[in-house]
């Protein structure tokens, strides 16, 4: 069962994209997790098509109006409504814009490029007062026009079309070969996915006219026969009333053909030139404009028509098509679009977009009934090949291959492809303010006291130049993944910290840094509610950063241990539950006791390391202590193997009384010997580590830290750096 | 000094007023016919077109004769000959001048042989080529059916001036040169409209007032004793009432409603379009029209509808002056009195049914004449129904606001309990595609069904009688109506009736008969059964529906008609 995202802008009608979402979410929910996103929901129509309620909706921020509207809609929305999207095993987005959500992995049915930037740039109707200097612009599936002041319509269609080409979406599924190519073209990319649109056969009657057009082995009712009788001359069209949907050649038809009426279903801004037309044409007694129909009154009409007219510009499939064919009638086609590929000439004619070879077409099958039920027959025959059975198969199919491919990849990123290797790590810390007195720059003489600073000065974490910096020591020093350290309370993640977190993996990924990163949480008197939110925003940032460490498959989740919460077993088994999708570390203030260990932490931890080896014991001890350790440290699920490094230790200028009970506040740095040590000992271990965590890379306030500073100069970043080249050959012979 | 009007509005749409009701050509071999056209129609340039064709089979070409085009001129008329020869029916203009364009069907000589032709003349627009009129003409070729024609029409002239159920009528003191036109778009004989029609005839004909019917479109045999609407305001005087039934668009409303002499309107109710626009969107789009026309309900000296439901609708309209909405039954106020008698009107409805803006009269309410006395004598006619089991019996048009396919329903449910149970539906298939629609149901859904249904698309009186004797209960599952005639005279006939319960259909059942608010079939079918079988619970269900068809009675004998009559006439006099 995935846990599925489905983004579409609106579900609140049931047009061609809506749907085939509709009719896929139908027959996906009994088989996966579904949240639903779209900024309006139309429950009756939901209801009516089986949707449970068990499918979540979740509402996005509303489209914007105005002037701007387009512009805003086309490149800030897409980023307000990824704000706004929850964590998902896959993401699936229906329709324009929703590819410029960074989300992954993610399936992409666009059902078509935004047509008013590219085939149907020139063709948007233009004020023809000649004063008003307003352009329109339509963004499928709003039910209007924007209007965009003449001066602004080419550029802010050029900065669209620049935004347009920033979406990244895992997978790109066309409605058609015709679409595909149209988006190979549009995004520069093979769309090799086409999964057509479908229909339900069982859900059109039998047509209501003229026995000699039944069918003798009708699939409809089988065993069919009646003895009633009547004609209609009716013909029908379907459709948003937009200009690129040509209506007007099938009322300019109609006007070639006596003794027959054309039914125009559907509502949009071409209607009232489209009444303009049928009164000029002198055609309004035989053309009737219907709207907002149910499904049973379509159905009545499609039973009811000779034949269907439908021959909008390069429409990308046209369902229209399809339910033609289902009905039983015969189609009047032009010959463009992704609809001719699933029809042939034994139930369409296809012809070149003209009202006279349309008129043609209609006395043709006005003529010669046997002819249209000859088709009709053809027709219903090939729809049956295409259900929304079929739509909803294949779709998920490459929903769920995109969610596996993802997986895989993931698995073998650059941090599994160095499985049997060490990795050498810092604990890094994301809360200082900007300047001396700020955040946790001798803020507090309690906990903020500081009594060393970098050679760069107080920096904020925050900072982008800061941040690169350190990227580049870290990078230089041969460090390969930084723990980013993040603190929960009762008021939630930490947000100055969490924003400085997600800082670093964008300055990384702008610096292209080496880096892995992950996050190491810091609970601190807070609740399940909060730890949950805080470890679903790292899950968010697992899934959106390439670079995000993964260890044994899973993203690496880092959690401050200090064992005052072992042996409760309900927060215990939250934690566990809420971080399945981890490989889950612990960075703990005391040993694991691998007798007692399933008792205390039941279970959480994949691997254990320690966060501060040198309070653990006596200096006399240290090997010992750390032997013992190491030899246990093979915890929890994953079997990892952690030592952790650290220059020295002291805390005593922290004022702090709980730091009192703290036996070893000053392990002297020893002018860099203790830091030797621990790496002697690591170097030596045996079998080989599967992580060295050095703790810290910028702790100030207990003088853990290896960044260069006032007092240590770039000693322990140098040590870092030779370190770390020795351990990975030492460790790869062993 | 000429009373007569003589006068149209500058908006009136064009139509053509025809010097003859039918021509005859079964001794003759031509005859003229001169056709005026108001100068009113002159706007946008018209040409005429006279098409004839076989009045048994108007199939484009197999039934028709051929086309001829004419062009009009400013005079307003245009002079045709109607000829027959050897080669067939041809039209010709009298004066000499360019021949018309035209197409002649090879066969016209056999199709010319038919007893009975129809001359279709059509006004198109010279620039749209748009129909803006078209009537026919009836053209006899053989004196037997020339005689059969005049027979129908005879016999039909008879029953607008038979006394013997004539309703007593108050002795009103009526204006000796004041004459009565009867006004409706769609005129047939049998329908609740036209049954009003004819009994407001006999009425009035009863007291000697002259009286004479328009319509837009009739049975063309009747063309004289029903006058083309185009005659009226050559015909209405400035101190003649005009009785407007309005049920439907009509073109000319405004045209009637600007007449300046004495007008009364009587709201039949109209469809709401979205009832029937799958099945006939040409349908739907009069319906939306016609409720876009309710405003121009002011204009009349008195309104008067055949419900509280239907005035409601009516005063909605008056009081936006906007093209009304359909009505939602559930708006109706349900403390309305069902039936309001017109001389109390004024106390009864003045809450209510004040005429919002620019007109201070009332709506009155009264029952159409449903011609109830006419059953009394009418013999019956033998008709084969099933000889036991329950008959449930329907009477209506074939409409989709009837819901018939809810009747099937019903009949399902109920044959589950009685496999005897039969429906009965009489009415005429007003709408092929829906009356497809129900074939299609009975082909497959309701299959089982086809033994226990019997559909009569025409029944004469006499049959009718029949059948309303020989069936069971009456059902209805009518989702919209405006008085629903066929309640009363099931009711006349000692039926019990179960009813989905509209709004009209409560207030014309008043406190008798069943009525259900949701269509549970199984429900309903054990309801119906159980009234069948228990005697005395019959027996009382007929009691209170027999109470009620007393007051119906004595409200539909022509005192409601007299009374909106008398207020439209000496408006002025009236201080209510």
């Amino acid at each position: 069962m995935l846990n599925l995202g489905i983004i579409i802008p609106q579900l609140t009608k049931y047009g061609g994209a809506e749907r085939l979402l509709i009719e896929c979410v139908a027959r996906w929910q009994d088989q996966h997790r579904i949240t639903l996103y779209a900024t309006d929901f139309n429950e009756p129509l939901l209801a009516e098509h089986g949707i449970a309620p068990g499918v979540v909706r979740s509402k996005l921020s509303p489209h914007f109006h105005g002037e701007h509207a387009t512009l805003l809609n086309a490149t800030l929305l897409p980023k307000l409504w990824q704000q706004e999207i929850g964590e998902h095993d896959v993401y699936h987005m229906h329709l324009w814009p929703t590819h410029l959500l960074d989300l992954h992995p993610s399936v992409w049915y666009p059902h078509e490029p935004l047509r008013a930037m590219h085939d149907l740039r020139y063709n948007e109707p233009i004020d023809e007062s000649g004063v008003r200097p307003v352009r329109t612009l339509h963004v499928y599936p709003k039910p209007e026009y924007d209007s965009v002041s003449d001066s602004l319509h080419e550029a802010s269609l050029d900065a669209i079309a620049g935004f347009d080409q920033l979406g990244r979406p895992d997978r790109i599924v066309a409605n058609s070969k015709y679409t595909a190519a149209y988006l190979g073209e549009v995004y520069g990319r093979k769309v090799s996915d086409v999964v057509y649109p479908g229909v339900c056969p069982d859900d059109f009657m039998s047509p209501l006219q003229d026995s000699s057009t039944r069918f003798p082995d009708s699939d409809f009712h089988p065993g069919f026969h009646c003895d009633w009788a009547f004609r209609e001359n009716i013909f029908l069209t379907i459709g948003q009333l937009w200009p690129h949907k040509r209506t007007g050649l099938a009322i300019e038809a109609i006007k070639l053909v006596e003794n027959c009426q054309l039914y125009v279903v559907g509502s949009g801004p071409e209607l009232p030139r489209l009444r303009r037309m049928a009164e000029n044409l002198g055609v309004a007694d035989r053309v009737f404009f219907l709207e907002n129909l149910t499904n049973f009154e379509l159905r009545i009409l499609f039973a009811r028509c000779q034949a269907v007219v439908f021959v909008p510009v390069r429409e990308p499939f046209g369902i229209v098509a399809l339910e033609t064919m289902a009905a039983g009638k015969p189609l009047i086609g032009a010959d463009e679009g992704g609809y001719a590929e699933v029809v042939d000439k034994s139930c369409a004619f296809l012809v070149p977009p003209r009202p006279d070879l349309i008129a043609d077409r209609m006395r043709l099958l006005l003529n010669d009934q046997g002819l249209g039920q000859r088709m009709g027959l053809a027709a219903r025959r090939k729809a049956k090949r295409f259900t929304w059975d079929r739509t909803a198969r294949e779709l998920i199919a490459i929903i769920e291959d995109t969610h596996r491919t993802w997986n895989r990849a993931r698995a073998s990123s650059r941090a599994t492809k160095r499985r049997g290797r060490t990795l050498v790590g810092v604990q890094y810390y994301c809360w200082y303010g900007e300047g001396s007195g700020s955040r946790h720059w001798n803020d507090t003489p309690e906990y903020g006291a500081v009594t060393d600073m970098p050679l760069a000065g107080c920096y904020g974490s925050s900072k982008g130049v800061a941040i690169e910096q350190h990227l580049q020591a870290l990078d230089a020093a041969g460090v390969d993944f930084a723990l980013l350290n993040v603190h929960v309370n009762d008021q939630g993640i930490d947000e100055y910290e969490w924003t400085a977190c997600r800082n670093v993996f964008s300055v990384a990924d702008k610096t292209k840094s080496k880096l892995n990163l992950a996050v190491h949480l810091c609970p601190y008197n807070c609740q399940k509610e909060q730890m949950a939110k805080a470890i679903a925003l790292v899950r968010k940032q697992a899934r959106a950063s390439s670079r995000y460490l993964r260890v044994r498959g899973q993203p690496l989740l880092g959690l401050f241990w200090t064992g005052e919460m072992d042996g409760h077993r309900q927060w215990l088994r939250f934690l566990r539950d809420s971080s399945e999708d981890f490989t889950v570390v612990a960075c703990s203030l005391r040993r694991y006791e691998k007798q007692t260990e399933e008792g205390r932490t039941f279970g959480l931890f994949d691997g254990w390391s320690l966060f501060s080896p040198l309070d653990l014991g006596p200096e006399g001890e240290w090997e010992r202590i750390w032997r013992a350790a190491y030899r246990q440290s093979g915890a929890g699920r994953q079997d990892l193997r952690i030592i952790t490094v650290s220059p020295g230790y002291d805390d005593s200028h922290l004022q702090s009384p709980a730091r009192e009970k703290n036996r070893f506040r000053t392990v002297d740095h020893r002018g860099g010997a203790t830091y030797r040590r621990m790496w002697d000992f690591a170097l030596a271990a045996a079998p080989a580590p599967d992580l060295v965590i050095i703790s810290t890379f910028n702790e100030y306030h207990e003088n853990t830290h290896i960044e260069a500073s006032l007092n240590h100069g770039s000693l322990f970043m140098d040590m870092t750096a030779d370190f770390a080249r020795k351990g990975k050959k030492a460790w790869t012979k062993r | 000094m000429d009373k007569k009007i003589g006068w149209l509005p500058a908006t009136c749409p064009p139509w053509i007023g025809a010097s003859r009701d039918h021509l005859d050509l079964t001794e003759r071999t031509a005859q003229d016919l001169v056709l005026k056209i108001p100068a009113a129609a002159w706007e946008e340039s018209l040409f005429l077109v006279a098409d004839v064709y076989a009045a048994a089979n108007h199939v484009h070409p197999e039934g028709h004769v051929g086309w001829w085009k004419f062009d009009l001129d400013d005079s307003g008329t245009v002079k045709l000959k109607v000829a027959k020869d050897r080669h067939g029916i041809r039209v010709l203009r009298t004066r000499a001048g360019k021949a018309p364009s035209c197409w002649i069907n090879p066969d016209a000589p056999a199709i010319s042989r038919q007893p009975v032709l129809a001359l279709h003349l059509v006004l198109r627009n010279a620039r749209t080529q748009a129909i803006v009129f078209d009537e026919a003409l009836l053209t006899y070729t053989d004196p037997a059916a020339l005689a059969t024609g005049l027979e129908q029409r005879a016999a039909f002239a008879s029953q607008l001036k038979a006394s013997g159920g004539a309703a007593a009528v108050p002795r009103y003191c009526w204006p000796r040169e004041t004459q009565v036109h009867l006004v409706t778009t769609n005129f047939a004989a049998h329908d609740a409209i036209g049954k009003m029609i004819m009994g407001t005839s006999r009425l009035f004909a009863g007291s000697n007032v002259p009286c004479a019917i328009y319509a837009r479109v009739f049975d063309p045999v009747l063309r004289g004793v029903v006058r083309p609407l185009s005659a009226l305001p050559e015909a209405v005087g400035k101190d003649d009432l005009i009785l407007f039934n309005f049920s439907t668009f009509d073109p000319y409303m405004e045209m009637i409603a600007a007449l300046p002499c004495r007008k009364m309107l009587y709201f039949h109710n109209i469809t709401p379009p979205q009832f029937i626009r799958a099945y006939d969107a040409e349908g739907a789009l009069n319906c939306a029209r016609g409720l876009e026309q309710l405003p121009l309900a002011r204009k009349f000296d008195v309104v008067a509808a055949n419900s509280n439901f239907s005035a409601a609708v009516l005063r909605d309209a008056l009081a936006n002056g906007e093209p009304v909405a359909p009505k939602d039954p559930a708006d109706v106020p349900a403390n309305q009195p069902s039936i309001v008698e017109a001389g109390r009107v004024g106390k009864a409805c003045s809450s209510a049914s004040r005429v919002a803006a620019g007109n201070s009269s009332p709506v009155l309410v009264f029952p159409p004449m449903t011609g109830l006395q006419a059953w009394r004598d009418l013999p019956e006619e033998p008709m084969e129904l099933p000889s036991h089991g329950t008959i449930l019996l329907y009477v209506g048009r074939m409409a989709p606001h009837k819901k018939i396919e809810d009747l099937l329903g019903l009949l399902d449910a109920c044959a589950h309990l009685d496999k005897d149970s039969c429906l009965l539906v009489v009415g005429a298939r007003t709408f092929p595609a829906y009356w497809g629609y129900i074939q299609q149901l009975l082909d497959t859904t309701y299959k089982h069904l086809r033994p226990n249904f019997l559909w009569i698309e025409h029944a004469t009186e006499g049959q009718l009688k029949t059948i309303y004797r020989r069936s069971s209960a009456f059902v209805t599952m009518s989702e919209h109506e405006g008085f629903c005639v066929p309640l009363v005279e099931a009711m006349h006939f000692g039926k019990p009736v179960f009813a989905y319960a509209h709004p009209a259909v409560c207030e014309t059942l008043g406190d008798s008969g069943r009525v259900f608010h949701a269509k549970d079939f199984k429900m309903i079918a054990s309801n119906i059964l159980a009234v069948m079988r228990d005697d005395a619970l019959r027996e009382r269900v007929l009691t209170a529906q027999n109470a009620r068809l007393g007051e119906i009675i004595s409200k539909i004998d022509g005192h409601g008609l007299w009374g909106a009559a008398e207020r439209a006439l000496f408006r002025d006099a009236h201080t209510t």
